[in-house]
């Protein structure tokens, strides 16, 4: 099973891994990318993110169906927010299961990164002093 | 003809519009569209060479011929995640 979701309300982390696995699935890896307050030496006070919708859900299917078929995976759940993200609050889940724990490592470490490079979504980092768009995939 | 230009980020903030409906010659490529996007609006010309583009929800190249009704998406590298 794969789902997608976009959206503006923080994300329920346990509803996402509930969502995750089935009884043949002794491993559920989750990866939760959250806002820090730290981006090179400057204090970040929130985020923004813009998204071209459409587009990521495309890329996020396919980078889902990807992992499918690299590896022996039962389920895939990504869940991205969008708008502001306050630090500390995730701005991203992967949650991933498999019947044996390398697979959903593996495919959630792939999830992870690919999704950086891909999918059409940018971080713009809010300052007491202004803010800027992120494009240097850090 | 007539496609849809939808700009993200900071290609959004140079052009300063996130969606327009523009005219171009029948058989134009994205090179040409940018073109014209960049003689109106120089502020593009400082990500230029970083930009990527999507046509109707896919990457493609600057070489791509585009068609009525497209929508070409425009913008920076991406910083999700």
């Amino acid at each position: 099973m794969i789902e997608i979701k976009l959206q503006q309300e923080p994300i329920d982390i346990a509803s996402a891994n509930a969502l995750t696995g089935t009884e043949q699935d002794g491993a559920l890896v989750t990866f939760i990318g959250r806002a820090r307050n730290k981006s090179k030496g400057k204090q970040v006070s929130y985020l923004e993110y813009e998204i071209y919708e459409e587009m990521a859900r495309s890329e996020l299917e396919k980078i889902a169906r990807d992992a499918s078929e690299k590896w022996t995976i039962t389920d895939c759940v990504i869940v991205h927010r969008y708008g502001r993200v306050n630090i500390g609050e995730a701005s991203i889940i992967i949650c991933v299961s498999s019947p044996h724990r390398d697979e959903s490592f593996q495919a959630a470490r792939f999830i992870i990164d690919t999704i950086k490079k891909t999918v059409p979504i940018w971080k713009k980092e809010f300052y007491s002093d202004g803010s800027q768009w992120i494009s240097d995939r850090s | 003809m007539l496609i849809t230009i939808r700009p993200f980020a900071s290609a959004k903030d140079a052009l300063g519009f996130d969606r327009k409906e523009i005219n171009v010659k029948e058989e134009s490529t994205v090179s040409d569209v940018l073109a014209t996007l960049l003689m109106e609006s120089p502020e593009l010309n400082t990500l230029r060479e970083n930009l990527l583009f999507a046509l109707n929800s896919t990457y493609c190249q600057t070489d791509t011929v585009l068609h009525a009704g497209d929508i070409l998406a425009i913008f920076p590298p991406v910083s999700g995640g």
